[in-house]
């Protein structure tokens, strides 16, 4: 990398090491993504060949840009803008309140960002605060696309292995394998609450198992009637009704009633049923300004 | 033939409206802003081919596969930077909302699926593939074609999407269009690389490289397969997303709600233009859409362009219909001229004919017939074996679990889905390749042809030919017509063939012990069969007939039946 002098490690990404670098011509810093090829490899690996190809394609405020790639016989190297934090490492400033603009904003963002993303044919697959940056002036990015893909339309399969446990939506924890964009709205529902409690996440689940059990709880088991189709899911199982044991007012005390309004919608457990990117951006939540 | 007579009634000259409407989406797609822009300053290939696309006209006159149609060639109408963008100021057919109507059902995206059309039209001129056989001296059209032939067979092998294999043709023309002086030798390590990498961005469990190099026969080698994988991801500056025809065709079938078979159409046809160069020139959009015409005219003469394709396409009848018919002869060119490029048809002469009502799908290549469940799996849920030579054509018959198949060698035999994996009964007397059978869907029949050059028409249940026609000519088709004469025509010549002594000369599988003496046929009564009197009573033919010499006289004697029989519409025969 002659380019670059390479400064701290940051993190590993799905595929390879993140480190900091400083541009030896401009000074610019930017973030590179190292990954190892090894002769006895596939070549590149296809996470890294999906996420080039396409943040190649996605070029918006809200979405992390490549700006270079380097693929030599035994490494591959990706050239990113550089961000200072991701959203969980923000959640770990703010001392257990987020301000409802910042919220609001954050959360305007990430649908944004989300629905570009859609618009151009591509799924990201693991949204969660660690894929979400934010740089100093408050943009957010959605960031590692070592999972995403793009889809054709209409969709096909595709892998039922997914989605990081506690915002992988329950359709696909039941093992669907045919899923459109609805499934990064779940996504989006659980960090807009977790966004909300300033980092408490809302289904930590333990196993699909719990995880199931943590949505139910909260948001009633689906039925036949209230989802069709969910018996035809290759894992599925009927679960019992639970008990409400908390309102939405004592999960998310700090939202507004519009805020729990979209919120209720992106966490619609039938994927026919939930609201979509385009859809959420023109949500009465997003004109509030009196953060009541 | 029916293409070309089909051709005939096809307006040359369909009144063009909205001819106004091109200019103001030039405008349009100016004013745009939102519309995604090129960023693509590293690929000098790219650039270049933007400043070519202004001035792209298709020139096959020179060097086309079919020099013969070059007026049609010359017909095709050149590309404008305009057509690119679809930003269509007057909805052509505001009553039909095929994502309204859809809303809900979650395959069809349908709140992004406009958004994310119109995001490929913008792209498409990113992708531009020009004229690049003059920087290749070792490549020309036909070199390319038998390198996409290869690149089906591979895509078949590996069970590949088909959005693979346009992908991995479309790279390919990138690179040749963006490099010099490829070699002979690289090309197929080109291809290879395509495939893979176009695997690697589409498929769940991409190919392996040992599996591919194997493929290639060993003719390079693991690192410069690695290398020029790193050469061609550059070369296309790693974006692998670009618009496929496929995509379009598969909206422009979904949006018009065709049946099955003539999507499968349209998909043989839209596959079929990969192999010809001059469509790799042709915007991805157009093609889709010349083929979806081309099929549904092939299906019914009176099909026209409608405003719903123009909306869904953004183009107008005018800008299709000579596409359409550029197509038509390059589909005869292909199938007389390139006849030994055989993996795409291959691959839909099965898919086509064997659509039965529990939606298996058969698919057969190499002596294995499978069967697949399109509900269930990509994978086969049953292999069959059936001798050693590839199998030619498939057939089902009046049992929802039976059907036929029969191989290049002439060999005829009878499955049943749900028995094992040996074939219950094999049919005899063809010699050299079957190459269609047709069973009837209600009758106990099956009509077979091949390059021996004679028809026969098989009894499923006696196991006996009960029909032969000597036709002059090779044969590749045939079809059954509902009300088959032959059914109640006890005139009709019955004839036998005399050699029965090679039945149960199968080596594998063998038959089940019922059918080892079943020559006689007669005797297996089945309960669907009573309505078959007629057929009974000409069982005495044979017989007589057994006598005859398989000579010249009979020849002529078939002759004649021949013509009685065309004359009572008894069978349809498709000449070579």
């Amino acid at each position: 990398m002659l380019n670059y002098d390479k400064m701290e490690k940051i993190g590993e990404g799905t595929y390879g090491t993140v480190f900091k670098a400083r541009n030896k011509q401009t000074g610019e810093i930017v973030a590179l993504k190292r990954v190892r090829l090894d002769d006895d490899d596939e070549g590149v690996p296809s996470s890294a060949l999906r996420e080039i190809c396409i943040l190649r394609e996605l070029k918006h405020r809200n979405v992390v840009r490549l700006y270079d790639v380097v693929h030599s016989e035994n490494k591959l190297t990706l050239v990113f803008e550089f961000c200072d934090q991701d959203l969980k490492k923000f959640f770990d400033s703010l001392n257990g309140y987020m301000d409802p603009q910042t919220a609001r904003s954050l959360m305007l963002q990430l649908l944004r960002g989300l629905h570009f993303c859609h618009a151009h044919h591509v799924l990201h697959r693991d949204l969660k605060p660690q894929n979400l940056l934010i740089n100093t002036n408050g943009t957010l990015k959605l960031a590692d696309f070592g999972l995403a893909r793009a889809f054709g339309v209409p969709v096909r399969c595709f892998s039922a292995e997914v989605v990081t446990l506690w915002y992988r939506p329950p359709d696909v924890l039941f093992g669907a394998k045919l899923y459109n964009t609805s499934i990064d709205m779940w996504s989006a529902g659980c960090i807009f609450a977790e966004i909300s409690n300033a980092g408490r996440p809302l289904f930590p689940g333990a196993d699909v198992d719990d995880q199931l059990k943590r949505i139910f709880k909260q948001l009633g088991s689906p039925s036949e009637e209230t989802w069709p189709s969910i018996a035809q899911l290759p894992d599925y199982k009927p679960y019992p009704m639970y008990h409400q044991t908390l309102t939405w007012s004592q999960i998310v005390p700090n939202l507004s009633t519009r805020g729990r309004d979209l919120l209720q919608k992106l966490l619609v457990c039938n994927p026919t049923g939930r609201i979509d990117a385009q859809t959420a951006l023109n949500h009465a939540y997003f004109a509030d300004t009196s953060d009541v | 033939m029916m293409l070309r007579s089909q051709c005939k009634n096809i307006d040359p000259a369909p009144a063009d409206p909205r001819h106004k409407r091109k200019q103001n989406e030039q405008l349009d797609a100016l004013k745009n802003p939102e519309e995604p822009v090129a960023k693509k300053q590293h690929s000098k290939g790219l650039t270049e081919l933007r400043a070519h696309i202004s001035g792209f006209k298709i020139d096959s006159a020179k060097r086309a596969p079919h020099s013969n149609y070059s007026a049609d060639a010359e017909n095709l109408p050149p590309k404008k930077a305009s057509n690119a963008v679809m930003k269509i100021d007057e909805d052509p057919c505001p009553h039909y909302d095929y994502d309204l109507e859809e809303a809900g059902n979650p395959d069809s995206v349908s709140e992004y699926a406009p958004d994310i059309f119109k995001y490929y039209k913008g792209r498409e001129s990113h992708f531009r593939v020009y004229d690049y056989l003059a920087k290749h001296p070792d490549i020309d059209v036909k070199t390319r074609a038998i390198l996409i032939d290869w690149m089906v067979e591979i895509q078949e092998t590996f069970e590949l999407n088909h959005e693979t294999l346009y992908n991995a043709v479309k790279l390919t023309d990138m690179y040749l269009s963006s490099s010099e002086k490829v070699d002979k030798n690289a090309i197929q390590k080109l291809a290879c690389v395509a495939v893979f990498i176009a695997a690697k961005y589409d498929e769940r469990s991409p190919p392996l490289v040992d599996d591919l190099i194997y493929l290639s026969g060993d003719r390079f080698s693991r690192e410069e397969l690695l290398a020029m994988e790193r050469d061609l991801f550059k070369t296309v500056d790693f974006d692998l997303g670009s618009p496929l025809s496929y995509r379009y065709l598969r909206r422009l079938g979904r949006v018009c709600r065709i049946d099955m078979k003539s999507l499968t159409l349209a998909r043989y046809i839209l596959e079929t233009t990969l192999l010809v160069y001059d469509y790799a020139l042709v915007s991805q959009c157009r093609l889709a859409a010349g083929a979806f015409l081309l099929a549904m005219k092939m299906t019914d003469k009176s099909y026209e362009w409608s405003p719903v394709l123009e909306k869904y396409s953004g183009y107008t009848g005018g800008d299709i219909i000579p596409l359409m018919e550029h197509m038509n002869h390059t589909m005869h060119y292909v199938s007389n001229k390139w006849n030994q490029l055989v993996s795409i048809r291959q691959k839909y002469s099965h898919e086509y004919v064997t659509f039965s009502s529990i939606s298996d799908i058969f698919s057969q290549e190499n002596g294995f017939m499978r069967l697949y469940d399109p509900r269930a799996q990509r994978r086969p849920v049953k292999k069959m074996v059936f001798m050693e030579n590839p199998i030619i054509s498939t057939s089902l018959t009046y049992k929802p679990n039976h059907v036929l198949a029969a191989n290049s060698i002439g060999e005829m035999a009878l499955f049943d889905l749900r028995s094992k994996v040996h074939p219950m009964y094999k049919f005899k007397g063809q010699a050299g390749s079957i190459r269609s059978i047709c069973g009837h869907p209600t009758m106990p029949l099956a009509a077979s042809v091949g390059i021996d050059r004679f028809l026969r028409v098989h009894d499923l249940q006696t196991r006996k030919l009960v029909h032969k026609i000597y036709c002059k000519v090779r044969m590749n088709h045939v079809l059954l017509c509902d009300n088959l004469s032959i059914l109640n025509d006890n005139k009709a010549k019955k004839e036998n063939d005399n050699d029965e002594s090679e039945y149960g000369n199968m080596t594998k599988g063998g038959y089940r012990p019922e059918d080892d003496d079943s020559e006689d046929g007669v005797e297996e009564g089945d309960d669907v069969w009573g309505e078959l009197e007629t057929l009974k009573r000409s069982k005495a033919a044979p017989e007589e007939d057994n006598v005859k010499e398989p000579s010249k006289k009979r020849k002529r004697h078939d002759k004649k039946s021949e013509v009685t029989l065309k004359n009572q519409k008894i069978v349809d025969i498709v000449e070579d």
